[in-house]
């Protein structure tokens, strides 16, 4: 209570006012934008609905002045574009990014190519358009797909080539260390497969998925939260498979899986799956991480 | 035991092969991956090499004045590129001075504000703003936008701030609705949902802690935001209002629509105006051969000049931001 006395009111009111002013002036903002957007959003759906017939798909534009027809070229034109484009982009930015994040932190090409990237990540289009013009269609002496094919990619080539580098430098560096210590090529590493347990969903459905619960199962499964996961799969490069490290990388993979699930689906229990009796090296490992056998099976077998 | 010391002395003829596949499939990797970062380096460098040679002619003809210059006399072939930057810039100026506050308010309400149910949603329109294709919002801008600003905006605007000397020569001439200021206006709400997205995934990486002590001592939510979420964020921050900027500055289609397409360089922001995009686009199609042609490159190779000093720009500041702060640490 004395501590509430000792406050200076003059100071407090005006603290809280402009808190005040400020959220009141953040909500605001949040409205403003969200009448532009159901403003654009209703003028597109009121003035395009009137237009929409089953034309619009089937033909094609008609000559200016004539009625009827549709927009049929355009949107066959604006999927072959995008379709070459996807094909052209994909391979070179997948590749270029996967240069830049295994290589890239002693080579110098990365590192200008980084820069570079950056470059043209924030190049306005038309420059792009500019580009092509002079080295495509000037060339050639005439616009065409393929000019626009060209631009489209150079436009979504860096996009490409950022976000598969930075994904994969998500990978930690210590298990990409281990793989190379091992000897292992660049691109042939350990796997782990780890999937959310759904038998817990299951039950709540009572077994069944239709009429509705597909459809539950499908929204629950974009963020799914389960307690339990299950590993089916995990394995090492077989030339890996004798070496004394072998252990330490499934040891390392069920750490990192570990974490991941604790945080990304919020799991407390894991099943590392079936182990025959005879797989030393497998129930070692089970062994060491402190798992302990919940489940047996007994396979008869007969001669027929 | 007995199996590893052997292989460790002498290579059983299959681990040598092995390592010789591998050896080959690696370099095979290298080469490949090398091959297509080197090819996204030689596009941009064909970039520049092409903008620059194209624009030679004029840059010779006219001289280093063209940047400065206003004609734009196609007829008589006297070209100079002021009020297309001067038209990029101011636009872009505007847009930022709109979009800024307006997206960091949008952040801190979804962030801070917003009821947990409703945060999902509305983040979600937000970027569905963002997902609206460029030409939409010039055509929004003409058919619906622009009339109601001359109707009612722009003689509000006139009335209030146009009457302050000195700033009111900013805000005079006809009601037209198109102009340069309706283009900065149709530009900010472009760019609002790409700085307000980025800034709201930013804030959204405060590590809980950092607040909940700050308002274990008393702090209100604005102090919170001012005195803790920014300063933590503020490398992300800038990062997304440069990208806003980076896109108002080459936007073309939806600038095309607005500004009006004049080359008349006017102090007031009613006036219309031209930038470097929309000139681009509204020429290029009908240029012919020679200066003109040749001048609209140079033109090209000014907003990427601009847009690489942008870039420069911020990355300075990040440098400079994360040295200040290895010092105080």
């Amino acid at each position: 209570m004395n501590n509430i006395s000792n406050i200076n009111p003059a100071i407090f009111a005006k603290r809280k006012r402009t808190n005040k002013i400020g959220l009141t002036l953040s909500m605001g903002a949040m409205g403003l934008g969200m009448i532009f957007l159901l403003w654009i959003l209703s003028v597109l759906v009121f003035k395009g609905f009137s237009a929409l017939d089953i034309t619009l798909f089937t033909q094609s534009t008609p000559a200016p002045g004539s009625d009827g027809g549709g927009l049929a070229n355009a949107i066959v034109g604006s999927l072959l574009l995008v379709g070459c484009c996807t094909l052209i982009s994909t391979p070179v930015g997948v590749l270029a990014g996967l240069y830049l994040s295994e290589y890239g932190d002693r080579s110098r090409i990365a590192a200008i190519t980084r820069f570079v990237t950056d470059i043209m990540l924030s190049a306005p289009s038309i420059v792009i358009g500019l580009f092509v013009y002079a080295f495509v269609v000037a060339q050639v002496r005439h616009f065409s797909g393929w000019a626009g094919t060209i631009a489209l990619a150079l436009i979504a080539i860096p996009v490409v080539v950022r976000t598969t580098e930075n994904m994969l430098r998500l990978v930690p560096g210590s298990l990409r260390e281990a793989a190379y210590a091992l000897g292992t090529p660049k691109w042939k590493v350990a796997f782990m497969i780890t999937l959310p347990d759904l038998n817990e969903k299951f039950i709540g459905y009572r077994g069944t998925l239709w009429p509705f619960n597909w459809a539950k199962l499908l929204w629950w499964l974009r963020a799914p939260k389960v307690h339990t996961m299950r590993v089916p799969l995990m394995g090492v490069a077989t030339h890996l498979q004798s070496s004394r490290l072998a252990s330490q990388l499934a040891f390392m993979m069920i750490e990192y899986i570990r974490r991941a699930a604790i945080a990304e689906y919020g799991a407390s229990r894991g099943e590392i799956g079936w182990i025959l009796e005879d797989n030393q090296g497998m129930n070692a490992i089970a062994e060491a991480i402190n798992s302990h056998v919940n489940r047996e099976y007994v396979i008869y077998d007969k001669v027929l | 035991m007995i199996e590893s010391t052997q292989s460790h002395s002498a290579p059983t003829p299959q681990a040598l092969r092995i390592a010789k596949l591998q050896r080959i499939q690696d370099f095979l990797f290298h080469a490949i991956t090398q091959f297509f970062a080197l090819s996204v380096l030689i596009a941009l460098l064909g970039i520049m090499i092409s903008l620059v040679s194209n624009a030679w002619p004029a840059l010779s003809t006219f001289g280093p004045g063209f940047f400065f210059t206003q004609e734009w006399d196609i007829v008589n072939g006297e070209f100079g590129g002021l009020i297309a930057i001067y038209g990029t810039l101011v636009t872009s100026l505007i847009a930022l001075l709109i979009a800024v506050p307006l997206s960091f308010g949008i952040a801190v309400f979804l962030t801070e504000l917003c009821p947990g149910p409703l945060r999902r949603p509305l983040g979600t329109a937000v970027e569905l703003l963002a997902a609206v294709p460029s030409i939409i919002y010039g055509m929004f801008g003409l058919f619906i936008f622009a009339p109601l600003f001359a109707e009612y905006i722009q003689p509000a605007l006139a009335a209030t701030l146009g009457q302050i000397p000195g700033l009111g020569i900013l805000f005079s001439g006809a009601f037209n609705g198109i102009g340069v200021l309706c283009a900065g206006l149709i530009l900010a709400m472009m760019i609002l949902p790409f700085i307000a997205s980025v800034m709201r995934d930013v804030f959204e990486i405060v590590p809980p802690v950092l607040k909940e002590s700050a308002y274990g001592i008393g702090c209100t939510t604005w102090e919170v935001v001012k005195n803790v979420v920014l300063p933590y964020t503020k490398a992300g921050v800038i990062g997304g209002v440069m990208l806003g900027l980076g896109r108002a500055l080459g936007e073309s289609m939806a600038v095309t629509f607005v500004i009006g397409n004049a080359h008349r360089l006017s102090p007031s922001l009613f006036a219309p105006g031209t930038s470097i995009a929309s000139t681009l686009a509204n020429e290029f199609g009908e240029a012919e051969a020679g200066n003109h042609l040749s001048s609209l490159f140079a033109l090209g190779l000014a907003l990427f000049i601009i847009t690489f000093i942008v870039l420069a720009c911020a990355k300075w500041m990040l440098n400079n931001m994360e040295k200040k702060q290895g010092l105080k640490t």
